[in-house]
């Protein structure tokens, strides 16, 4: 294990009664790498998000963060250990305005609120003009830029990102992705779980393909996608199915 | 909002009817339970059914404690010994109060709040109905049924009112402004969220504690000075009712805001007495009103006052 | 040997405590153990089917009186949880408050109908049974075998017939049931219905053996709430077995501590349990 991985995930377990949602999953990830998560529907993608983040516990396996082992610590601590995350359905503090949500995770780390910093970076996603107004009101990609400003303000370590362009429009598409284009250019390491492939190809030059809670490619994305096994796990779900 | 609570402080000390100071001192007191019920249920979500656990545990502290330690003659038990005597004085009995107060609170959340459900609203619950039990179980060291008195009550109703008064100015202000701070908005994000706030990095366990300690502590006083004023403490004290009645007032007023808690407070105190029919009767009437506030106006009342004023 | 006999004692009463106890928390276990619905309304089916019953039974005589009792809940369940319950689901905290004002409504309202004094309503079992040299009345002692069948009819419904089983289903996984084909607001309201049925039917059962207050409601609540707490969620049969432990201890403590502790013995329970092992002694975990 080097110093330049920020995430070491080993033999990664998680099995849910008789389902096994996550199978001997195993990858590094080193600092600045920007990479994406896919694979059919059910195959168990958030679930690896929840484990790192806490949120689940592992069977088996153990999640390397910055040289810890951080599979048994509470979701907050590994925020505050500098992992953030947004969620596939959009999560949002009804009660609180845009810049509250947006200040918070710099509060509660006891760190100085750089407000012309947050105006900014709400301005990068479309909120500008909008500080003051509850999060109840906005629209459903004004909170999901919303999540994505609240998961980057803190500069974290690692970013995941879950379905980041998730019921969006064109144009919408194309505001999140020069977000996450600027990211990447600031060498923030990050995983992304999409559906969206073209989208994400865009962004990403590694790719892990997921089925069953099974890693099964790892690579460059152009290449993984014409391998047979990473076909049949798409394609041949359907084809059973008939 | 402060000026609300300015402007009763004028209108009232026009009063002079004995009658009205002690209608409005149970006004300020409840004010005071019901705002330290909001801050933890309106603001950081966490129901509490037994919150009226602590008024009893101020009451009773500042009974006993003057039972033990004044030296002078109360009802059923001995004077004790005047060797402590500093611990009768009622400043450090209502400190001992809340900080027996604040440590179960902190005891009793940790095993109930860490959990999400009704958890914390029946353990509340039944931990009045056990207290009870205990004072009547070990009566001889508590009046059990009878209650213990104090040497020195306040001496009229004019005065009762002009400390509660004084007590709920300052409660209310302490709540508004840990409401405002970070800690406010801690509260806020948890009971929005739990999850996100979880991932942005907020233990939700220390706050959640933190409020139900902040609940209790104002809580206390409110017990505390109900048996200074009223020269003697029972078992009653403990009485789930009362915690009724603040979630009625908080919930009337406006959950979530904790002026909303005083206006409750106030509005249901006056009209209790306005109406003055038979205690079930009240009672029904009002649970009746609180079932459909639930139902229909999660804003109560303030909430409405709020949207006619948008209208205008 | 006086010891022993206060073992054999407290083994006794401690079993007839568990078969009253398990018939109390029977309708708690399958609205918030199984399908982990908060629910403080229980408190008051259970107050009001005693007072039902005790209006009932002078006219319509024991069996018919009970059966009486029990359906006339059904309306009140259904009531509940559809203009009242469903509509605010998304917030259990407003639930739990609403149902609390349910509860303590109908509590107000008993003792405006019926008055606040005691009420006793007539024993139909006369009679007295020795069990190992502990004296018990009939009455009391025949809610033993009451509740086991009782208890039985409702394990077998919920776990081997379809509406049972929807029931487990959409507290697990709602949408998952939903996609199935299973009707799922109509499952809800058939678990508060039974829930309440059972409640009802524990309060009519009980009745003879215990006086009647309009706060009668809440100590069975307590009681069913740790023990199906104490078993763990998610299983009746747990709750079952957690009721007949827990009875075996609260007469332990009875006979050698005193009574006037049982309340508390309870509460210390439910203490260790929420941080000890929250998913109780059988179940499955509670949410953190």
């Amino acid at each position: 294990m080097s110093t330049n991985d920020v995430l070491t995930i080993s033999g990664l377990t998680k099995r849910f009664g008789g389902v096994t949602a996550v199978n001997d999953l195993s990858f590094v990830l080193t600092k600045g790498e920007m990479v994406g998560i896919v694979g059919p529907n059910g195959a168990g993608k958030t679930t690896i998000f929840n484990l790192i983040t806490g949120f689940l516990r592992k069977d088996s396996g153990s999640i390397f963060f910055d040289g810890k082992e951080i599979s048994n610590e509470s979701p907050y601590k590994i925020s505050l250990s500098g992992i953030s995350r947004t969620f596939q359905q959009v999560r949002s503090f009804q009660g609180l305005t845009v810049l509250e949500t947006a200040s918070l995770p710099i509060v509660i780390r006891h760190k100085p609120v750089d407000r012309a910093r947050l105006l900014e970076l709400l301005g990068s996603v479309g909120l500008s003009g909008k500080e003051n107004v509850m999060t109840s009101a906005l629209t459903y990609v004004e909170a999901k830029s919303l999540e994505i400003v609240k998961s980057i303000v803190i500069d974290p370590k690692l970013l995941l990102l879950d379905e980041p362009f998730g019921g969006l429009n064109v144009h919408e598409i194309e505001i999140m992705t020069s977000v996450i284009r600027r990211q990447r250019d600031e060498g923030r390491t990050c995983i992304i779980i999409e559906h969206r492939l073209a989208e994400l190809f865009a962004l990403v030059r590694r790719l892990i393909v997921v089925d069953f809670g099974q890693k099964i490619a790892d690579g460059d994305p152009q290449e993984v996608v014409k391998r047979e096994n990473v076909i049949e796990a798409y394609i041949g779900k359907e084809a059973k199915k008939e | 909002m402060l000026l609300v609570i300015v402007a009763m402080i004028f209108v009232v000390s026009f009063f002079s009817d004995d009658y009205i100071f002690t209608v409005l001192f149970f006004a300020n007191l409840f004010a005071i339970g019901a705002a330290s019920w909001d801050i933890l249920a309106g603001y950081a979500g966490q129901l509490s059914f037994g919150n009226v656990v602590f008024y009893g545990i101020g009451g009773y502290s500042i009974g006993l404690l003057s039972a033990y330690f004044s030296g002078k003659q109360s009802s059923l038990l001995g004077g004790g010994s005047s060797a402590y005597s500093f611990l009768a004085n009622p400043i450090i009995s209502i400190c001992v109060g809340i900080g027996i107060s604040m440590g179960l609170a902190v005891l009793i959340g940790f095993a109930a709040i860490r959990l999400r459900g009704p958890y914390l609203a029946i353990v509340t619950f039944m931990l009045g109905i056990i207290l009870q039990e205990l004072i009547v179980i070990y009566g001889k060291y508590t009046g059990g049924e009878f209650g213990v008195s104090i040497p020195d009550a306040f001496a009229n109703a004019r005065f009762s009112f002009y400390v509660s008064l004084i007590a709920m100015a300052v409660s209310v202000l302490a709540l508004i402004l840990i409401t405002g701070s970070r800690y406010g908005l801690y509260f806020k994000a948890i009971k929005d969220d739990e999850v996100q706030a979880q991932a942005t990095g907020i233990n939700p366990t220390k706050y959640k504690l933190m409020a139900f300690a902040v609940s209790a502590a104002f809580t206390s006083l409110a017990g505390s000075i109900y048996v200074l004023s009223y020269g003697i403490v029972n078992y009653d004290v403990f009485s789930y009712t009362t915690s009724l009645q603040w979630i009625e007032m908080s919930v009337i007023g406006g959950p979530g805001t904790i002026v909303g808690s005083v206006i409750g407070s106030y509005f249901i105190q006056i009209l209790v007495e306005l109406l003055r029919i038979s205690q079930t009767y009240s009672l029904i009437i009002f649970a009746v009103v609180f079932i459909i506030v639930i139902r229909f106006f999660p804003q109560g009342l303030l909430g409405f006052i709020k949207r006619v004023l948008r209208w205008k | 040997m006086d010891v022993v006999q206060n073992i054999v004692s407290a083994l006794v009463y401690g079993v007839l405590a568990g078969g009253r106890f398990s018939l109390i928390a029977l309708g708690l276990s399958l609205i918030f153990g199984v399908a982990n619905l908060i629910d403080y309304t229980y408190v008051a089916y259970i107050a009001v089917a005693g007072y039902l019953f005790y209006t009932v039974d002078p006219l319509a005589g024991p069996l018919l009186g009970m059966l009486i009792v029990v359906l006339s809940v059904i309306p009140m369940a259904l009531f509940v949880e559809r203009f009242l319950i469903r509509p605010l689901k998304s917030s259990g905290n407003q639930v739990m408050m609403v149902t609390f004002g349910v509860s303590l409504f109908t509590q107000y309202a008993i003792s405006l109908i019926w008055g606040s004094l005691t009420l006793a309503v007539p024993t139909f079992l006369p009679g007295a049974v020795s069990i190992l040299g502990n004296i018990t009345s009939m009455q009391s002692f025949a809610i033993l075998p009451a509740s086991v069948a009782i208890s039985l009819a409702t394990i077998f419904f919920i776990d081997y017939t379809r509406r049972g089983k929807s029931i487990v289903a959409v507290s697990q996984d709602t949408e998952a049931s939903w996609l199935v084909g299973v009707n799922v607001s109509s499952t809800m309201a058939l678990t508060i219905v039974i829930g309440a049925m059972l409640a009802a039917a524990a309060s009519v059962i009980s009745a003879p053996t215990i006086g009647e207050t309009p706060a009668m409601g809440w100590s069975p609540f307590i009681i069913a709430f740790v023990v199906v707490v104490f078993g763990g969620l998610g299983s009746i049969k747990s709750s079952v077995v957690a009721s007949y432990i827990y009875g075996i201890i609260l007469n332990f403590g009875i006979v050698f501590i005193g009574s006037q502790w049982s309340d508390v013995i309870g509460f210390v329970i439910l203490i260790a349990i929420l941080l000890v092992r929250p998913e109780g002694v059988l179940g499955r975990r509670a949410s953190r």
